[in-house]
């Protein structure tokens, strides 16, 4: 079914790209919001990456290979969207703290609060692995492949994302008084 | 271990926290792009009316999803106006050179094939046939182009050039007296600087016809384009890797993703060549260089040995251009190489390509791609067994 659309839309069939969009438009948000973790910037990242898929589908020679193809455009958007927003700190959006909550939830909340702390920190090529690695499920050499990159590269990201978030949830867990804040 | 695949539970299951649709905004505004760009027939006319935006507005200007198809059209423009150029040229860094600024003739060329995107940064196996009209008659005929593109980020690869867009392939020229065979680089980046290096065969054995486009200020490309003799003792094995051979029936260009392999180089200059002044440009030839390439692929480690040609001109640009020979465990590899100075670095920043075949023939080709500052550098090659 959706080879055909592919085909369809790569020779201009309006609808049959309609129907693509449709398809791809939530999960490729769905990976440029967690890669970017702010909604405005998720938004500009896909439209661009949906616009794109329409200007260079016709270079698309596998129609098998459309679903990597267009995670590729989108994260590729996303590289662009932080390279603009570089100078601006990151937006994480935080689950608001309850205060009077059970001990369990508040545990989970401050354990979110630590992760999105320490993904926050990384690049947006490090993050883009490790959302496409443990969001998205592709292996390794599937993210180098999609990427463009060699698989010792994006091991290399995978790997010091990795250590970069571990680094900061063992900084979090550590008593207050010695909280420290790495890097 | 287990802390690190703790680590990865937790944000595994953090992960799956978030919005679950899509904006309807960018659906209607990706919608709203396709009726308002029906989709035409000859890709080349697309490519061209983009590469007339994009040149119009400047190619250093913020970075466009469509770079890629500026370049192919950019290559199109530099590799068809830029043999109008050509003129004989009798001795090497003796010649005048003389600039123009052509304008037109881009039709010349037919897109065979466009290219293809193999991953998110890679373009691969464009293809152009153009009728080269040339004011020397050695550099008249009909050229095949292979032709691909990369969009380097800034992390990347290697030693933090600002993000850009590289073309580069491969082409072949026949004309009535023989062949010529290249190997091509270039950048839309601030230097705008396009170079390709054909090494003579046949009649034109012991030439070389080198081709440099500059666009410095993001507007008209200026091309410069001439014959001289080859370095000496520099002449690749060409004839055994022609490319692509125009004609009724082309032949395939390989169309299968590379294996890439990435490493590090530490170089030291053997002997410095021989340096002349001439007109705007201090012309260097016969410059040697070995560099040690270390990698964890031992199809890239070994020992890269360069015969270089400079042009540094007085605008503060630079273009090399030159033959290769990398030594590995698996043998010999040997081919032409170009590339161009990065004006907005340190001195000595280049990025540079090779086209590498197996010195005792065969199958396979190595895109050597070479790029780094005075102190630091790094390979990437795309490696087709």
């Amino acid at each position: 079914m959706e080879r055909a659309l592919v085909e369809r839309a790569r020779r201009g069939d309006r609808e049959a790209f309609a129907a693509l969009v449709r398809d791809a438009a939530d999960r490729l948000y769905a990976v440029a919001w967690r890669v970017l973790r702010d909604a405005d910037e998720a938004e500009d990242a896909v439209q661009a990456a949906l616009i794109s898929m329409w200007d260079d589908l016709p270079a698309l020679r596998d129609p098998e290979r459309f679903d990597g193809w267009a995670y590729r455009l989108v994260v590729r958007a996303a590289y662009r969207q932080a390279r603009k927003s570089r100078r601006r700190e990151v937006t994480v959006r935080l689950l608001p703290a309850d205060p009077v909550g059970e001990p369990d939830v508040a545990a989970g909340i401050a354990d979110r609060d630590a992760i999105a702390h320490g993904f926050a920190r990384l690049t947006v090529e490090q993050r883009a692995v490790l959302v496409l690695r443990f969001y998205a499920g592709l292996s390794v050499p599937e993210i180098a492949r999609m990427l463009g990159i060699p698989v010792g590269t994006a091991t290399s990201r995978l790997h010091y994302g990795l250590r970069a978030m571990r680094a900061v949830l063992e900084a979090d867990a550590r008593p207050a008084p010695g909280r420290e804040d790495p890097g | 271990m287990n802390d690190d695949l703790l680590v990865e539970a937790r944000l595994r299951a953090w992960l799956q926290d978030g919005p679950a649709e899509a904006p309807r905004r960018a659906i209607a505004a990706a919608l709203a792009h396709a009726d308002a760009h029906p989709r035409r027939a000859g890709r080349l006319g697309l490519a061209l009316r983009r590469l007339h935006v994009t040149l119009r507005e400047g190619l250093a200007g913020p970075r466009r999803p469509v770079a890629v198809v500026a370049g192919v059209a950019v290559l199109v423009v530099g590799l068809t106006l830029g043999s109008w150029l050509v003129r004989p040229i009798a001795t090497g860094p003796g010649r005048t050179l003389e600039d123009r600024t052509p304008s037109s003739a881009v039709d010349r060329c037919t897109d065979v094939r466009y290219p293809t995107q193999i991953d998110m940064t890679r373009w691969v196996a464009g293809r152009l046939e153009c009728d080269v009209t040339s004011t020397d008659p050695r550099a008249t005929g009909a050229r095949s182009v292979a032709l691909s593109s990369l969009t380097v980020g800034a992390e990347d690869l290697g030693t933090g050039f600002p993000p850009h867009d590289e073309i580069y392939g491969r082409g072949t020229l026949r004309t009535a007296g023989g062949a010529w065979h290249s190997v091509f680089t270039g950048q839309a980046d601030e230097s705008q600087r396009l170079v390709g290096a054909y090494f003579g065969t046949g009649a034109y054995t012991g030439l070389e016809l080198v081709e440099i486009g500059t666009s410095p200020d993001g507007g008209a490309w200026t091309y410069r384009s001439w014959i001289e003799p080859a370095t000496a003792g520099s002449v690749p094995p060409v004839g055994a890797v022609t490319p692509a051979v125009p004609g009724a029936t082309p032949a395939p260009v390989e169309l299968a993703p590379p294996d890439l392999a990435a490493g590090t180089e530490a170089c030291v200059v053997l002997n410095p060549g021989r340096e002349e002044r001439a007109g705007d440009a201090v012309h260097v030839r016969g410059e040697r260089v070995r560099c040690e390439l270390a990698s964890a692929d031992p199809r890239l480690a070994g020992t890269l040995e360069l015969v270089r040609a400079w042009e540094r001109l007085d605008d503060g640009g630079l273009s090399t251009w030159g033959t290769a020979r990398l030594v590995t465990a698996d043998g010999a590899w040997a081919g032409p190489f170009v590339g161009a100075w990065q004006p907005q670095l340190d001195p000595g920043s280049t990025i540079a390509r090779a086209w590498l075949v197996p010195e005792a023939g065969g199958a396979g080709e190595i895109i050597l791609r070479d790029e780094g500052t005075a102190t630091e550098r790094v390979v990437e090659a795309e490696i087709r067994p």
